[in-house]
């Protein structure tokens, strides 16, 4: 499957690879007012699920006229004890009702012991887990129809059991059960510096036919006491050296759709539409690269590596 | 065992025993960065509290908010991740502090908060048509009209003066010393917005009584907050305390409730 479109069946408008931004209520007025100023929103699947109310009157409204993808943070798909049916039950419901053009979820748990805990907790890398992540992800995709994106988390610490590495993890969920990959740029620069790794080898290791979307965020240092690490706090802009990974990323991968997440802190809609602009630029020069036959995701890497056949909305 | 790690987490990031976690990290992950999940998950659950509870936050002041939501939170962390339901039982959690941290009209101006956020998410429903509203007026008698009402409307009742409360946090003012008065408050999202309407003793009983699903004229007989439950207990036969000028009081409230959308249907059925 080409990187992206991944709807079956239903009237789900495709993503275009181009940017879109995270829709957040704070910002709805000035996104009506300024005329929907954006190629495609993403929503966290978890707030629409709600009785009635202005919020999803909102989204009824915006998915009118734009492409929308949703993403997820519920459904703990690296819980030991499985995945949810009920919580299930409410992602179909609201994908019945919204129709996505992209459906995301993260390689994280946040469920144990009928406790929902609102992070995306890491998981030790184990043979257990993968198997256990492929069953869960197999449960999941035969229930909703389509195929899901997964979602690389963002790391602080690692655990003694783990035995293989993230990016091959995601490399054999995809080959396993045919889901996507949805590389959050910014979270694995975060775990580079976390964890110590280089983010170009993990890119590397990435493999490009499975990457349907990218996330950009800013992230921020934080002081525990006896070191400072970063977290990702999307709150702030993307940071340069999160930019400089993008482009590397884009000239190995090539281009997918790509969202501007900012959760906390939230500025003005026109900050983040700018943020949108400068992912729209890097995104412009991979494709004259791509034109000029010269994108790396089909010389250096020499694999099947099918560009994204997505609708460029520019 | 994946399990076992994943109860050793929760425990770490619920604020509870670590030494659990701490066992499992590698070598190059040192101890202090558990605290990190810690923050998020409990530090999450504050700030999703002070959302649904701003008058609540707006009293304790930031910090000692944070306390209380991450001591609510620890407790009682969600059971679903749609966290727009999460918080129920935090008016009973600050009801049970000691008194010198929170002030005695607290958990009701809790209650009010959370009135408020239920009201805004409730599921939406149609105002009774012009229509089926005239063949409410055709009727001969109303006394067995039972109402279906708006999926938003609540009713809050204090010994303390909430409403004031509530529209001094509102404005985001400083709190002010009260004294036990009673005030009962119509919570309703009829559209888009959330209406808080301060309400008559006898209102609020009527209202009370009408969600109650009783009947227009148990609804019109009682006199009382007190009343309403009581009345809805015993029966309707006990009805008592007529006020005055009982007929032009309910027709002034059905109007108000029709006007604001808040009636969506109704039957006169026995």
């Amino acid at each position: 499957m080409p990187g992206g479109i991944v709807s079956t069946g239903t009237h789900a408008r495709p993503i275009p690879a181009v940017a879109g931004i995270g829709l957040r209520e704070q910002h709805i007025a000035a996104f009506f007012a300024g005329g929907l100023p954006a190629a495609w929103v993403e929503v966290h699947s978890e707030n629409y699920m709600v009785p009635g109310g202005p919020r999803l009157a909102h989204l009824e409204r915006v998915r009118r006229d734009r492409p929308v993808s949703c993403h997820g943070v519920g459904l703990s798909l690296g819980s030991a004890s499985g995945v949810c049916r009920a919580h299930l039950a409410r992602l179909c419901a609201l994908f019945d009702r919204v129709e996505p053009g992209l459906v995301s979820e993260h390689l994280s748990w946040s469920v144990v012991d009928g406790a929902y805990l609102p992070d995306l907790l890491p998981l030790a890398y184990t043979e257990e887990a993968l198997d256990l992540v492929r069953r869960n992800i197999e449960m999941v995709q035969e229930a909703i129809g389509r195929p899901l994106l997964i979602e690389n988390p963002s790391s602080v610490l690692a655990f003694a059991a783990s035995e293989i590495s993230e990016p091959e993890f995601l490399a054999e969920l995809a080959r396993r059960t045919g889901c996507g990959i949805l590389l959050d740029v910014n979270n694995v620069y975060v775990s580079s510096v976390n964890l110590g790794f280089d983010p170009h080898q993990y890119i590397d290791a990435i493999p490009a036919e499975a990457v349907g979307q990218y996330h950009l965020a800013g992230h921020a240092k934080v002081d525990i006491g006896t070191e400072e690490v970063i977290i990702d706090d999307h709150g702030s802009r993307v940071s340069a050296a999160v930019w400089s990974l993008f482009d590397y990323t884009l000239a190995g991968i090539g281009p997918r759709p790509t969202l501007i997440e900012w959760d906390t802190r939230l500025p003005e809609l026109g900050e983040l539409l700018d943020e949108a602009r400068l992912a729209d630029a890097a995104l412009g020069r991979a494709k004259s690269m791509k034109a000029l036959g010269r994108a790396k995701s089909t010389k250096a890497l020499g694999r099947a590596c099918r560009l994204p056949e997505v609708a460029d909305a520019d | 065992m994946l399990i076992e790690l994943q109860r050793a987490m929760a425990s770490a990031a619920l604020g509870g025993d670590r030494q659990p976690a701490l066992a499992l990290l590698h070598r190059d992950s040192p101890a202090g960065r558990l605290a990190v999940y810690r923050n998020t998950v409990l530090g999450g659950l504050a700030d999703v509290l002070a959302a649904a509870y701003p008058s609540v936050a707006h009293t304790l002041g930031c910090e000692t908010f944070q306390r209380a939501g991450r001591g609510f939170g620890a407790i009682s962390p969600p059971a679903e991740p749609q966290l727009w339901n999460y918080g129920e039982g935090f008016a009973e959690f600050l009801a049970a502090q000691p008194e010198e941290r929170v002030p005695p009209w607290l958990p009701d101006l809790a209650r009010l908060d959370r009135a408020m956020h239920e009201a805004y998410f409730a599921a939406d429903a149609d105002r009774l048509d012009p229509g089926r509203a005239a063949d409410l007026t055709r009727l001969a008698d109303l006394s067995g009209v039972r109402f279906a009402l708006h999926p938003s409307l609540r009713v809050v009742a204090s010994d303390w003066p909430i409403y004031r409360l509530w529209r001094t946090a509102r404005d985001g003012l400083p709190m002010p010393g009260v004294s036990p008065s009673p005030e009962a408050v119509m919570v309703a999202r009829p559209r888009h917005d959330v209406l808080c309407r301060l309400l008559t003793a006898w209102e609020a009983g009527f209202i009370g009584i009408l969600l109650s699903a009783g009947t227009l004229g148990c609804a019109a007989a009682h006199s009382s907050i007190g009343c309403a439950a009581a009345h809805h207990s015993i029966g309707c036969a006990a009805a008592h305390h007529s006020i005055p000028d009982t007929a032009a009081a309910v027709e002034t409230e059905l109007v108000t409730l029709l006007q604001l959308g808040l009636i969506i249907g109704f039957s006169d059925a026995v």
